[in-house]
């Protein structure tokens, strides 16, 4: 087991098809153990330090469940929806500038997404409630340039995929001709039956995660909600956008759908105010705190005794999305398998569209 | 979830490129996404790219946390 974790896709195939799929998130769970018994003040510095993908939105939740928990330490630096849109706006344009062009044979826009980050800066360092919105200005205009080729606002009106198929069309940037390249192939590549995670509602968290959470020592490795897997991240959030809903109608919660959910999602988080996160007391010395990151939700589960952390657990998006009968399992049944480079070419494709944190091994073999 | 292990940068490689050090295991990563990194500073590595370069005692700090998880047995998974 490498620390730094590894995915590990397992493809079995039968009579031509893939016959079943696994992914094993191949690495360490070191919440608990990293933070059981130390006092409560230490988790934010803690989770900010080791946690460094989702670092930023890691720490934000420790910081949240320590105002919620009655911990002892001062809440600064509470967490900004600014910068929770600006990870997530970094992390889609990595997809979309290095990851997918990669997946596609294209060439990868490395100084694009270089760019990106530098226009992305200023909205780190902008407050919350400033009215200056030069930052945000910047930010857009970079997106337009490299991504979108419109503004954000005017993306999110596009409304059907009747509509998005002008912007395909027009490829006033490489990510358009890397989007129409995508869903021109096989729109509906990995489409599941595994429904959304519930996104909006943060009283769900609070009532039903928490003792969900509580109720399975597993939760944090397989997590399920009403006895099924779901699936969370910018198709959960932007599920009720026209755009979206109509890519779902027509290829169903696959790949396709999962690109022009993202395009969404990225445009919204330039657009609104920003991520959505909470945090709330559960009782004395119990709490739970929650951020939509890029890649989906993301929970910190708290609970203190006498001064101290008893029990704390990270429930992430990863977890969700690559459960053993989850989106990614249940997607990849069935796909075409007849030819080997063409079967993990597809895979790959899929497993990107679910957008694990970690790097992926893929390995195939017959059943 | 996934860790921030420092990683050493131990050399400079042309178009971008740098070797780094991380837990004693060696390999190449692209330095495109963070400006004014040399030899001996440390970076936080995710596939393949240095996302951001890290102040040398708070690399320590890290390390030495990493250390002492590597020694505790592990969870059962």
């Amino acid at each position: 087991m490498s620390i730094e974790g590894e995915l590990v896709v397992r493809i079995e195939t039968a009579s031509g098809r893939v016959s079943r799929a696994s992914a094993q998130a191949d690495r360490p769970r070191v919440a608990n153990r990293l933070f059981a018994g130390r006092a409560a003040d230490e988790a934010p510095v803690l989770a900010g330090t080791l946690f460094a993908i989702c670092g930023r939105s890691q720490a934000h939740r420790s910081r949240g469940r320590q105002a919620a928990g009655g911990g002892a330490a001062a809440v600064t630096g509470w967490p900004r929806a600014t910068r929770i849109a600006r990870r997530t706006v970094q992390e889609h344009a990595w997809r979309l500038l290095v990851d997918w062009p990669r997946l596609a044979g294209l060439a990868p826009q490395v100084e694009a997404l270089a760019g990106g980050r530098k226009a992305l800066a200023p909205l780190l360092d902008a407050g919350e409630d400033t009215a200056d919105a030069a930052p945000r200005r910047e930010a857009s205009a970079w997106a337009r340039e490299a991504i979108l080729g419109m503004a954000p606002a005017d993306f999110l009106r596009i409304d059907s995929v009747e509509a998005l198929q002008g912007w395909l069309a027009r490829e006033e940037t490489p990510v358009a001709t890397l989007v129409a390249r995508l869903l021109a192939a096989d729109p509906s590549l990995g489409a599941s039956d595994v429904e959304l995670l519930p996104y909006g509602d943060d009283r769900w968290v609070a009532r039903a995660l928490a003792p969900a959470i509580d109720a399975d020592a597993q939760f944090d490795a397989a997590p399920q909600w009403q006895g099924r897997p779901r699936e969370t991240g910018a198709l959960a959030r932007t599920g009720g956008h026209p755009l979206v809903a109509d890519a779902i109608a027509r290829w169903g919660r696959g790949a396709g759908a999962r690109v022009v959910a993202r395009l969404v999602d990225l445009a919204a988080a330039l657009e609104a105010a920003g991520g959505r996160h909470g945090a709330i007391a559960l009782g004395e010395g119990s709490a739970i705190a929650w951020v939509e990151t890029a890649r989906g939700l993301l929970v910190h589960r708290v609970t203190l005794e006498g001064g101290r952390i008893g029990a704390y657990r990270i429930v992430a998006p990863t977890e969700w999305n690559f459960h053993p009968d989850g989106a990614f399992a249940r997607g990849a049944v069935g796909m075409a398998a007849a030819d080997a480079a063409a079967l993990e070419r597809g895979v790959r494709w899929l497993v990107s569209s679910l957008d694990p944190c970690v790097a992926v091994r893929y390995e195939a073999g017959h059943a | 979830m996934c860790l921030a292990i420092p990683a050493k940068v131990v050399e400079l490689r042309d178009n971008d490129q740098a070797v780094i050090d991380l837990a004693g295991v060696r390999k190449e990563i692209s330095l495109a996404l963070v400006d004014d990194v040399w030899p001996g500073d440390y970076v936080i590595v995710h596939v393949g790219y240095a996302l951001q370069k890290l102040d040398p005692e708070e690399a320590r700090k890290t390390l030495e946390l990493f250390a002492g998880l590597a020694a505790a047995e592990p969870e059962a998974a």
